[in-house]
């Protein structure tokens, strides 16, 4: 069964892969919404994994897109508690504000943006940004493609994995003062990182320890978003 | 059992005492810090020097690192000591450990790569768990505060996959040493993970962030112990890898970067209206005043590095001491919060100001004889770098008399009234200003040190 799943795996389009890749890593930019980001990094994570396989590097241990894979989805549950733990980034107070919904005036979104509004440009300006992102990383790797691989197809995908999620990941740091976010966006670069670095230096031990390295960020968000959930309502969300 | 091995299962061993002995943390703490002065005497004794092969790769513990982690050892048992009677609430001593023992690996477990160089690819590893680990203890006392931690974990977590790159190319230059490009991307790189790791300008707004948040031991865990590891392995880069060590623009580098350093976290020292955000510029300047000495590439620059350091520790000790005293009782570390503190609580005002004098560089204090001979070589080499480093030293000092003025405001009889110190809290105090005063009276104590870690170096 699992020869069959990694011969299925080994069968998919690499193209097909990096673009799920590359639009997962630009969702983590975009989306707000902290359960659709787990689930976005989640998808994220065995995205990697299974770029790794198909991506054709050769005498490129399987094994060590699996373990990619596994520590994605062993990071997964433990942000996914956290968060829901932090009422998925609610301040503590606002259950116990009643807001009280007017009816507003037809012509109300003339005169001031509502607060759906407001979200709706914030989404507007990271999809933006995001998508300026993921361009500016994907012609900085097909200019100066990483020879990493005897393979120049398969030197240059890793490339545009690499850059687009180092480049997602640090526009999610630099956008973001909520440690999820910011957290998911060092996650990310380090698995941009990961993707590049393991096929350069393929031993066990450096794969293993990245993995720990992983699992300990993991930790450390989970303290601080938890305490970052803690916070009076002055501070804002985003 | 491998030697060096013993010194990373130690405190490994010990952060799981603590754990297990949790409801009885007084015991368990006193026995941890038992083993850690027990196995830093040890260590210097013991033949660690001899190659050992752990995980498959021989290794060999130089006599540098032995003295520089041994020096960890003593500066984490002192840590958890204060915090034990200064802040027993402080719940990370488990943690304190667990970073000692990441440290301890990145200091041990540096394979020789080639006869060019030891690889740091685990070192990068384990200095970035152990700050990740580092991350877990620094959010702020106040609900919600959260923000310094988490820059002190990006940057720090940024500096992996720089310092991983800068080892690679390492690698690829001792295949082909005579390209100059390739030796200039590869000391950019070293020098961007170390400045990330140092915050060293523009890196540098999680210090004072932190230190204006975060619990006192806490802050003193990362200002010294973490800093302390990472300042081994940046002179075990300089010193122990030919490529580098001949390269003629690293002292400049080094020098400059310093210099630059210095002068921005005194541009904002004296303006500070929080003894913590003080402590956080204060840590800064010091770090400016080490990178410059060590980029004088000398035995004196050396010998006033390590004096650097040992004042730094002493420095930023007494100041957390104090502090830790304070915001137990008041709300934080604000002037304003802290105003009337000397009729309050006068050994904790003096520990905060002692503290903070000794981190500019002021006598009689611990580090007034490594910036003052930092001071001499500087003005010997350029006096425009004397005056900075002197200048930035004063821009503390204001700083911590401005804090003063505010703790000599009589204090309003309507405020809620405060405890006073406690027995064991004053005679912490005493013992860390009596050994502030020895360190900067009596320089000659640290002399022998101080000259085994030179020729550890040479």
């Amino acid at each position: 069964m699992p020869t069959d799943l990694l011969a299925a795996l080994s069968g998919l389009p690499s193209t097909s892969v990096l673009i799920a890749l590359i639009v997962a890593s630009s969702l983590l930019v975009i989306t707000a919404d902290w359960r659709l980001l787990n689930l976005i990094l989640g998808a994220q994570y065995l995205l990697i994994g299974v770029f790794l396989i198909v991506v054709g590097i050769e005498e490129f241990p399987v094994e060590l897109a699996i373990v990619k894979a596994l520590v994605g989805t062993m990071i997964v549950p433990v942000l996914y508690i956290t968060a829901r733990r932090a009422r998925w980034g609610k301040p503590p107070d606002e259950d116990e504000t009643e807001v009280v919904e007017t009816p507003r005036p037809r012509l109300a979104w003339l005169r001031s943006p509502s607060p759906s509004a407001l979200l709706r440009t914030g989404l507007a300006l990271r999809a933006i940004v995001a998508v300026i992102g993921a361009a500016i990383a994907l012609s900085l790797a097909l200019r100066s493609p990483i020879a990493i691989t005897t393979s120049q197809t398969s030197s240059r995908d890793i490339s545009i994995a690499t850059f687009v999620l180092i480049g997602q990941g640090l526009l999610n740091i630099a956008l973001n003062e909520n440690p999820l976010k910011a957290g998911l966006g060092l996650l990310t670069v380090m698995a941009g990182f990961e993707m590049f670095y393991t096929v350069i230096e393929p031993t066990l031990l450096v794969v293993a320890l990245l993995g720990l390295v992983n699992l300990v960020i993991a930790l450390a968000l989970s303290f601080l978003i938890t305490a970052w959930a803690t916070r009076p309502r002055e501070v804002t969300a985003r | 059992m491998n030697g060096p091995l013993i010194l990373i299962a130690v405190p490994t061993a010990a952060a799981i005492l603590t754990l297990i002995l949790r409801p009885l943390r007084q015991i368990g703490v006193f026995i941890a810090v038992a083993a850690l002065l027990v196995t830093a005497v040890w260590m210097l004794q013991a033949p660690l020097d001899e190659p050992q092969v752990i995980l498959g790769r021989t290794i060999a513990l130089a006599g540098g690192d032995r003295l520089g982690i041994a020096l960890l050892y003593v500066i984490t048992a002192a840590i958890l000591v204060s915090a034990r009677l200064a802040s027993p609430s402080w719940p990370y001593d488990p943690f304190a450990l667990f970073v000692l023992s990441a440290l301890s690996a990145a200091l041990i477990y540096r394979p020789p790569l080639n006869e060019v160089y030891p690889t740091f690819v685990y070192s990068a590893l384990f200095i970035a768990i152990a700050s990740a680990l580092c991350a877990v203890t620094l959010h702020s006392e106040r609900p919600g505060g959260t923000s310094g931690a988490l820059r002190f974990l990006v940057f720090s977590t940024l500096a992996l996959p720089v310092l991983l790159l800068a080892d690679w190319t390492l690698g690829q230059l001792s295949q082909s040493p005579d390209t100059p490009e390739l030796i200039q991307r590869t000391i950019g790189l070293i020098a961007l993970g170390f400045a990330l790791l140092l915050a060293v300008f523009p890196f540098h707004s999680w210090a004072p962030g932190i230190a204006g948040e975060a619990p006192p031991p806490s802050t003193a865990i990362v200002l010294t112990v973490l800093f302390g590891a990472v300042w081994i392995l940046l002179l075990d880069a300089l010193y122990g890898n030919r490529l580098i060590a001949t390269d003629p623009n690293v002292p400049e580098l080094l020098k400059a970067a310093g210099l630059i350093m210095t002068a921005s976290g005194g541009l904002l020292a004296w303006a500070q209206h929080d003894f913590g955000r003080l402590l956080g510029y204060a840590a800064l300047v010091d770090t400016g005043a080490i990178l410059f000495a060590v980029g004088i590439r000398s035995d004196a620059g050396l010998a006033a590095a390590f004096m650097l350091v040992t004042g730094r520790v002493a420095g930023i000790g007494l100041m957390s001491v104090g502090l830790a005293t304070a915001r137990a009782r008041a709300t934080d570390s604000s002037f304003a919060a802290l105003r009337g503190l000397l009729w309050k609580l006068p050994w904790a005002a003096l520990a905060i100001i002692a503290g903070g004098l000794s981190l500019s560089g002021m006598p009689p204090l611990a580090g007034f004889p490594g910036r003052w001979g930092l001071a001499q070589q500087a003005a010997a080499i350029d006096p425009r770098a004397a005056a900075i480093l002197l200048g930035a030293g004063a821009s503390v000092a204001v700083g911590a008399l401005r804090g003063l003025r505010e703790m000599l405001q009589p204090f309003d009889e309507n405020d809620t009234p405060i405890s006073r110190e406690r027995l064991r809290e004053i005679i912490l105090i005493a013992v860390a200003v009596t050994l502030c005063l020895a360190f900067g009276l009596f320089p000659g104590l640290l002399a022998p040190i101080a000259r085994t870690f030179v020729v550890a170096f040479q």
